[in-house]
């Protein structure tokens, strides 16, 4: 694609190295943002510039924040007895926007997988061996991916947490919410009659 | 029953009745050598009676290849494997004897996953699973041996695997050991002593612990020598090794008598009778057992049977010697040259 402007063109060039984002959506972008004031495009350059200069990684959980520690694990009032062991920081803000999850996490930074050259030491692992240790966590949650990647990370884990006192869950695995029985997968309905649970168990309070 | 001289496209037309049934050939893994020189995509289609529908499958170059059931693409491949059941037989089969266990491994998936999708998904997992352990052993070395904890977790998902695959294969060889023997008997006249054994480590201990005793082992080699991809179906004739001591055609007919005795296997669990597909009729055979194979053929209603040869003469003599109920049809170039309008009943 040619561009009458060499600005334009290297400020397109830019925004397709985003993902999901080709030449033309680029091109769209830029295009809106001259219409714009000019302080809008400031604010986003600004915005995109300290995400990168100040952005920090929890000691804790490994999360993205501000300051040393993020502030799910500074605060208080979140149960310090049960972590929530997630792969990515996407997996950690699908289980806030729940709204139903008030423990702290642990941010892997992704699943065991040496074909791809990921083995335990390029993920938090032993951070979080070493956390459940010291903090004396009662309950570890696994919500992670149920692909055979995650559970051997999962089995993993539990591995090295065994001779700890410490209750390994796993999120529940199953027929997702308004979701019709007869488009459910073969393997996923199979498992979700496998581990059947007591009907008073679906009674969770709100 | 297919006639037509060398390279007219005979065993072509039974490959692209595999291909409907499996989406991919019988002879080559490689999905770019089925399409013809020089063109860019290929499409086979076919219209079954039983059941009514039609199956397309189409492949083309630097795209996903997709399979149509009645119009409908499926998502899966392996959703198809089983639907259209088929056994063929080929005189590239003679590898099945001479060749690594690997192929004889293979004989037991495709008829297990025809018919057990369960089968199917355990043997990808599998799979899988070896893939990443094989490649946590590649990375280290006895110097520096993976950790104890991971290499574990392996274990503990391929042993589950590997026990599913295992009984899978146990039972299959048990269910259909009366048919093999009864099936050679029809075609050499009994004249030869014949057994089938299948040999794997599990029969001796879970893979587990298997693994656990050739940690040290495996961490040397680098690889994972224990489990079901290891597993070896025994082929003898007089109790010797068929490979070492079988003739080309005692050979081809232990081949022939498994793969009928597997075509019935199937058959009585889906109560559906393969498609089966007999590559060059007379490859080896001599002219005494290929009449048996064809009067067990009718005897025994093997459903529709696909036969090719060289020779359409010989066909004809054949089937009317026989009393065979078929149709003829002359392949030239590849091009189908004539047929009968009807088929021939006696």
């Amino acid at each position: 694609m040619d561009f009458p402007s060499k600005l334009i063109g290297d400020a397109v060039t830019e925004f397709s190295r985003l993902p999901g984002i080709g030449k033309k959506t680029a091109l769209r972008l830029v295009l809106h943002l001259l219409n714009k004031p000019v302080e809008e495009a400031q604010s986003l350059g600004n915005a995109v510039v300290r995400l990168r200069e100040d952005v920090q990684y929890c000691i804790d959980c490994f999360s993205i924040c501000e300051a040393e520690r993020c502030s799910i694990c500074s605060n208080v009032g979140r149960n310090q007895d049960l972590i929530c062991v997630v792969e990515s920081i996407r997996e950690l803000i699908a289980i806030e926007n729940t709204k139903q999850y008030h423990g702290l996490y642990h941010v892997l930074g992704g699943v065991i997988s040496p074909v791809d050259g990921i083995g335990p030491e390029q993920l938090k692992v032993d951070e979080l061996i070493e956390r459940v240790k010291a903090k004396e966590v009662k309950e570890v949650l696994m919500a992670i991916s149920p692909t055979m990647e995650g559970d051997t990370t999962i089995f993993y884990i539990s591995k090295r947490l065994e001779s700890h006192p410490a209750k390994i869950t796993t999120i529940a695995r199953g027929v997702s919410f308004g979701g019709e029985l007869e488009y459910v997968d073969e393997m996923t309905l199979a498992r979700s009659i496998a581990t059947r649970l007591p009907y008073e168990n679906y009674l969770v309070k709100r | 029953m297919i006639g037509g001289l060398n390279g007219s496209g005979k065993t072509n037309l039974l490959d692209a009745i595999h291909y409907l049934s499996f989406g991919k050939s019988y002879f080559t893994a490689t999905d770019s050598t089925n399409v013809r020189y020089g063109q860019s995509f290929l499409r086979v289609e076919g219209s079954y009676d039983e059941p009514s529908t039609k199956v397309a499958v189409k492949l083309g170059r630097g795209r996903k290849k997709q399979l149509e059931w009645n119009g409908s693409t499926y998502e899966k491949l392996i959703e198809h494997v089983g639907k259209i059941p088929l056994m063929m037989v080929a005189p590239d089969d003679s590898a099945l004897v001479k060749g690594p266990s690997e192929g004889r491994r293979r004989l037991f998936n495709m008829a297990l996953s025809q018919l057990k999708r369960d089968y199917l998904l355990a043997l990808l997992r599998y799979n899988k699973i070896l893939k990443q352990r094989n490649a946590l052993l590649k990375q280290h070395d006895s110097s520096r041996p993976p950790e104890e904890a991971l290499l574990l977790s392996y274990d503990a998902a391929l042993s589950k695997e590997a026990a599913f695959i295992f009984e899978e294969r146990k039972q299959l060889c048990a269910d259909i050991e009366e048919h093999f023997h009864f099936y050679h008997q029809a075609i050499t006249g009994g004249k030869e002593k014949v057994a089938l054994a299948y040999k794997s480590s599990l029969q001796e201990e879970p893979l587990a612990s298997s693994l656990l005793r050739e940690r040290s082992r495996e961490i040397i080699l680098q690889r994972t020598t224990q489990g079901v991809h290891k597993d070896e179906l025994q082929f003898t004739i007089e109790e010797h090794k068929l490979k070492r001591s079988g003739s080309q055609g005692q050979q081809k007919s232990y081949l022939l008598a498994l793969k009928l005795a597997l075509h019935r296997w199937i058959f009585k669990f889906t109560e559906q009778r393969p498609l089966l597909l007999l590559d060059d009729l007379f490859d080896k055979l001599d002219s005494e057992r290929v009449k048996n194979l064809l009067r067990l053929l009718m005897q025994d209603d093997f459903g529709q049977v696909f036969i090719t040869d060289t020779q359409s003469d010989r066909l004809k003599l054949l089937g009317d010697e026989l009393h065979l109920e078929y149709r003829l049809l002359i392949i030239e170039e590849g091009k189908c040259k004539s047929f009968d309008q009807e088929i021939f009943k006696p």
